[in-house]
């Protein structure tokens, strides 16, 4: 994979809204740099494809202005197909052709010299591991070999800017993880590149930075701030909780209380949340000089699946009461 | 090469039943080609006791190149009616406008891909026509400009279609509104046509004229009927006013078309 003359992508105050009335984004604004993996997060229906699209130029947004490299893709959306590529969801992608033709068509609507495109299937293909499948019909493809193809015509266009929706979708556990490596590598040769996804797990591990989007709008994780990096997922968000198994956790628990903090309990382990590692360490030490027997002791990681879930909870319960609120007025 | 036309050709070469189109437009022709020439050599053999070739080959000739206009009137909508309704119900559209090519590049692609398939099909009648021509019959001058009337009319009715695609998400919907306007244009504007000079029997020439002018001249066939008409009065130039505009009118419809093509991939891909 070549470097790659970095670009980002900036949306910003974004709203948009469908002929059916529906307000697919209101007011979003966001920022992809080079270089970063970017999970995009949010519910059915919540506005990531949409999102996507808009940055993509395939969709015009009433309000705000979409940019890359300076350029205004909201008036020249056609010029923002040599900066951003797009693998849409719903794939979509011709049936009727073999593998190989199908990236030979993509490559030539690229602009690709003729005697190059050749040489920059077999990039493409050696990447996704394709070369086995490239002389059968795209018809005749498993749904994830689909996908990869259709990531094989992203990574065709060898563009600065990724835009993957739902790239994991459909496809098994090995492929999951090549996928993971390759846009990872993607993004270390300078390119910028947002994932929406549901499966969360593998997000986590992929993305550098995340937002959950709710409504066409993004969420606030902490005090008006919508963004959270992956290293506030692993070391918490103000204050990292951390997990005990011992052999007694009843002193452990009038332990860590008598030293100030709140541990809950949970199938024979202690969680707490200490402000640093050294009230952390402190902690631990004045269990062990209790004599009790410290099986595990480790950082708490935030899991995306929960905090996603919890945050979309209170999101919507809020809308709720911000709605009942504003009917009795 | 136009991308979308090179797509457009290995789609259509690895179409596993087009031996079918092709065996369908042939046997169409022999079965004409056939009752043509029974009718003919019947004719001569009732009426005129000797038989004339010349007389055979032109009755083969038109029979040949009727038949051709009346199978391209057919088949060129179908394979291009839904070329671009089919790229957003298979939701590929998305990953075409997100490429370099142009609206313009897109839709020329698709047109062009369609027109070689109304030429290959032109083509398949070249064999018809020789034959024809051997008991001799119209000058050839006149067979090409025939054959490339049909060619005209099959690219014009490619890009009427293609635009009419563009105008809707479903195929099926293309399909059906490309027949009916094809039936209005092609069938119920001359019998409107007709049934208006019925009713007005007495009335003057200039509105006969306007008649023909609103419901006949443009239609696909009428240049081939005017050029078979003109073959025993060709210096006469009775028809050429009424060709110039049918053939003006296609190349208005077919452009307008192309256009209607070239904005409907500007539009929104939701």
């Amino acid at each position: 994979m070549t470097s790659i003359e970095p670009a980002s992508l900036c949306l910003s105050d974004i709203s948009k809204t469908y002929p059916n009335g529906i307000e697919a984004l209101r007011g979003v604004s966001l920022e992809l740099r080079p270089g970063e993996v970017f999970g995009l997060v949010g519910p059915n229906g919540a506005g990531k494809t949409t999102l996507l699209k808009v940055a993509a130029g395939l969709l015009y947004p009433e309000t705000g202005m979409v940019s890359c490299s300076g350029l205004d893709i909201t008036r020249q959306p056609k010029k923002a197909a040599r900066l951003i590529g797009l693998m849409p969801d719903p794939l979509g992608v011709y049936t009727d052709v073999s593998a190989r033709e199908y990236l030979e068509f993509f490559a030539r609507l690229q602009d690709i010299p003729i005697h190059q495109i050749s040489g920059k299937i077999d990039c493409a293909v050696e990447i996704l591991g394709l070369s086995p499948w490239l002389d059968d019909e795209v018809e005749t493809l498993s749904a994830g070999w689909q996908r990869r193809l259709a990531l094989g015509r992203v990574l065709l266009a060898d563009t600065p800017v990724l835009l993957l929706d739902e790239p994991a979708a459909g496809l098994d556990v090995y492929a999951r993880s090549e996928l993971l490596n390759t846009v990872r590598r993607l993004a270390e040769t300078g390119r910028a590149v947002a994932v929406s996804s549901h499966i969360l797990p593998e997000l986590q591990q992929l993305a550098d930075r995340f937002a959950i989007i709710n409504q066409g709008r993004w969420v606030d994780i902490t005090a008006g701030e919508p963004f959270f990096t992956r290293a506030e997922l692993d070391h918490g968000f103000t204050m990292a909780e951390w997990c005990l198994r011992c052999s007694r956790p009843d002193i452990a628990g009038a332990v860590l209380a008598r030293l100030g903090f709140s541990a809950k309990s949970g199938t024979g382990t202690l969680i707490f949340a200490a402000a640093d590692d050294a009230a952390a360490a402190r902690a631990l030490k004045a269990v062990m000089d209790e004599g009790v027997d410290v099986y595990e002791f480790y950082r708490r990681q935030v899991e995306l699946n929960e905090l996603v879930l919890q945050i979309l909870r209170d999101d919507n319960q809020s809308s709720c009461a911000a709605n009942k609120h504003g009917d009795r007025k | 090469m136009n991308p979308l036309y090179w797509i457009e050709l290995r789609v259509r070469a690895r179409e596993k039943r087009l031996w079918l189109i092709a065996l369908f437009f042939v046997f169409t022709l022999v079965i004409i080609s056939s009752i043509v020439l029974i009718s003919v050599l019947n004719l001569f053999s009732r009426c005129i006791k000797s038989i004339e070739p010349s007389g055979i080959g032109e009755g083969l000739t038109w029979a040949t190149l009727f038949c051709q206009a009346g199978l391209l009137v057919i088949l060129a909508p179908l394979a291009t009616a839904g070329r671009i309704s089919q790229e957003r119900e298979q939701r590929t559209l998305a990953a075409l406008i997100n490429s370099p090519a142009s609206a313009a590049r897109i839709a020329l692609g698709k047109l062009w891909g369609a027109w070689t398939f109304v030429i290959w099909l032109g083509v398949l009648a070249l064999p018809f026509l020789f034959t024809a021509t051997l008991w001799g019959g119209p000058s050839w001058q006149l067979i090409l400009a025939c054959l490339g009337l049909n060619l005209l009319a099959g690219l014009v009715l490619s890009a009427l279609s293609l635009g009419i695609s563009g105008l809707f998400g479903r195929s099926l919907t293309a399909y059906l509104v490309t027949g009916s306007f094809l039936f209005g244009w092609i069938a119920v504007l001359p019998m409107l046509g007709s049934l208006a000079m019925a009713f007005n029997h007495g009335s003057n020439k200039t509105f006969q004229e306007l008649v023909m002018y609103l419901t006949m001249y443009h239609n696909p066939f009428f240049p081939l009927m005017a050029l078979a008409g003109s073959f025993t009065e060709w210096d006469s130039g009775k028809f050429f006013i009424p060709l110039a505009f049918g053939i003006g009118v296609w190349v208005l419809l077919g452009a307008f078309s192309l256009l209607a093509a070239v904005r409907s991939l500007k539009r929104e891909v939701y």
